[in-house]
């Protein structure tokens, strides 16, 4: 087997992965936006960019199949790649969580948790958080977009649900975009998902030095991503 | 401004669905034939098109003989409306004369009117994607007019007038009818508060007239609205000034730090 390193860099996302990603990030910011313009006079102004009244409400639940769509290939087509491995925990996970909210808070840099699978303590939280609050969107989305499922009183029910899920949901989109798209050290990897799907070695090997350790290739030593040196 | 309220004697009532015609032809809602029904109601339900029609019940009564029911069904103008507490755009809305008006030009078509009305009267169309129901003609009443219904009815079955007055007048009709052996009642439904149509009815459950068997105002609107959605609002908002905050300790771990801070590549 030839190693998986090319020019320096290592693939960390396929393309079906960067795609149901891209479909589910796509759906949940319409989903999002949309339902905000309905829910909250304040953001009533954003309903035109919706289509208006007409179609705002029929934008919305077209975006949830989408969603629910890229979920459910997520699941089924990464059953052994993704939910199998964020469902195994070991102790260094669980150290990386330990350290997780000085990491958020740029204190601790990810160097400083023990080495880490592909999916770190972090991603296997929040994979497993993305996937119960995904499900509980989508299943009681369905059932509000296909009326009479549950009659009068049940729909009454299931909307609450349904609100209180989505608001959960975005309340950890909103930690996952923030490391995603603007924490200094993890931002790194905002190019791998939303670009080519790989990162760079010096990045695997700071970040994720027990996967390459799995897929044979040698953590690069020198070179800590975004942190001075320091002592420990 | 004072409430004002429609009064249905349904003891007044011949069933000429004149109201039903009226509110089409001022309304401009088009014609739809229905197949026979199997009485002299002439469709079976409210449609987005048919925003009132009369109901047409049988009932047998204790001497073997039959009692003709006619009654007017169309939205009944809740003291307390459901519709206007899960609207989420305010095309639904109680003018402070009790009026549950509808402006369509506002609707979603989300249906959540439909779903926790108690009396289920909004109706929607897919094609238009929104609702309709009756508004008790809230224009001719802005005009000084009385509703298009009240203004076709023959036999003075439907007023109109202010509520405290068509409520008095409501009370005075039941004990007269109870005089005359009629036991009789007013239908104004605590459940919602009161409704701004008042029906006097003659003997027999509200239930025989097409009423609501338990007329309920849905208890899941407050479990919705004051519960839930405040839990997840409150866990977003935490979430949000928790991530600010990580933001601007980013900034300041990174200017302390001796390189400089950020890596580049
Ligand atoms: C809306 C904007 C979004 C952006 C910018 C974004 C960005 C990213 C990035 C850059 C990664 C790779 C992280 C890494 O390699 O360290 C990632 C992974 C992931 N994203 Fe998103 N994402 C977004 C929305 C979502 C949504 C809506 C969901 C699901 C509800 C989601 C679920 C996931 C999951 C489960 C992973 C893998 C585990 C992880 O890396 O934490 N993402 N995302």
């Amino acid at each position: 087997m030839s190693s998986p390193v090319r020019n320096g860099r290592i693939r960390m996302f396929n393309l079906a992965e960067r795609l149901t990603h891209g479909a589910a990030a796509l759906s949940f910011v319409v989903l999002l936006l949309s339902s905000a313009s309905m829910m909250w006079s304040w953001a009533r102004w954003l309903m035109p960019v919706f289509g208006g009244p007409r179609w705002v409400a029929l934008v919305h639940v077209w975006a949830g199949y989408l969603f629910t769509l890229a979920l459910v290939v997520a699941l089924l087509g990464g059953f052994r790649s993704w939910v199998l491995r964020v469902l195994r925990w070991g102790p260094n996970d669980l150290a990386f969580v330990r350290h997780f909210l000085a990491v958020y808070f740029s204190r601790h840099s990810y160097a400083d948790a023990p080495p880490q699978e592909r999916f770190n303590g972090g991603m296997k939280a929040w994979s497993l958080v993305a996937i119960a609050g995904g499900l509980g969107v989508a299943v009681t989305g369905l059932l509000l977009a296909f009326k009479g499922s549950v009659g009068h009183a049940g729909f009454q029910v299931v909307l609450g649900l349904h609100v209180l899920f989505a608001l959960l949901l975005t309340a950890g989109v909103i930690g996952h975009v923030y490391l995603a798209a603007f924490h200094p050290e993890a931002r790194q990897s905002f190019g791998s998902m939303f670009g080519d799907g790989t990162v760079s070695l010096e990045y695997a090997s700071t970040h994720h030095a027990a996967w390459l350790e799995e897929v044979g290739v040698k953590p690069q030593r020198a070179g800590r991503a975004g942190v001075p040196e320091r002592a420990h | 401004m004072a409430e004002v309220s429609i009064l249905v004697d349904i003891t007044k009532c011949i069933g000429c669905k004149s109201c039903e015609v009226a509110c089409k032809q001022w309304w401009q809602l088009p014609a739809e034939i229905a197949s026979w029904t199997g009485s002299y109601q002439s469709h079976s339900d409210l449609s987005y098109n048919r925003w009132t029609m009369v109901l047409f019940r049988e009932k047998e009564t204790a001497d073997g003989g039959v009692d003709w029911i006619f009654r007017k069904e169309q939205c009944m103008h809740c003291q307390k409306p459901a519709c206007v507490a899960v609207c989420p755009t305010q095309a639904l809305a109680r003018r402070p004369d009790g009026i549950v008006d509808y402006d369509p030009a506002k609707c979603i078509g989300c249906q959540y009117c439909v779903e926790f009305c108690p009396f289920d009267v909004p109706r929607y169309d897919a094609a238009a994607n929104k609702i309709s129901k009756c508004n008790m003609c809230a224009d001719r009443v802005d005009a000084g007019m009385e509703p298009a219904c009240v203004k076709a009815c023959p036999t003075d079955a439907l007023t109109f007038g202010p509520r405290e007055k068509l409520l008095a007048g409501a009370e005075a009709r039941v004990a007269e009818l109870k005089e005359a052996g009629v036991a009789a009642q007013v239908y104004n439904p605590e459940a919602v508060g009161g409704t701004h149509y008042v029906y006097v009815l003659p003997q027999g459950q509200p239930s025989e007239f097409g009423f609501p068997e338990n007329l309920r105002y849905p208890s899941t609107i407050g479990l919705w609205k004051s519960g839930l959605q405040p839990v997840g609002e409150g866990v977003a908002a935490l979430s949000l000034v928790v991530t600010l905050a990580a933001a601007a300790s980013a900034a300041f771990f990174n200017r302390n730090r001796p390189d400089g801070g950020e890596h580049h590549e």
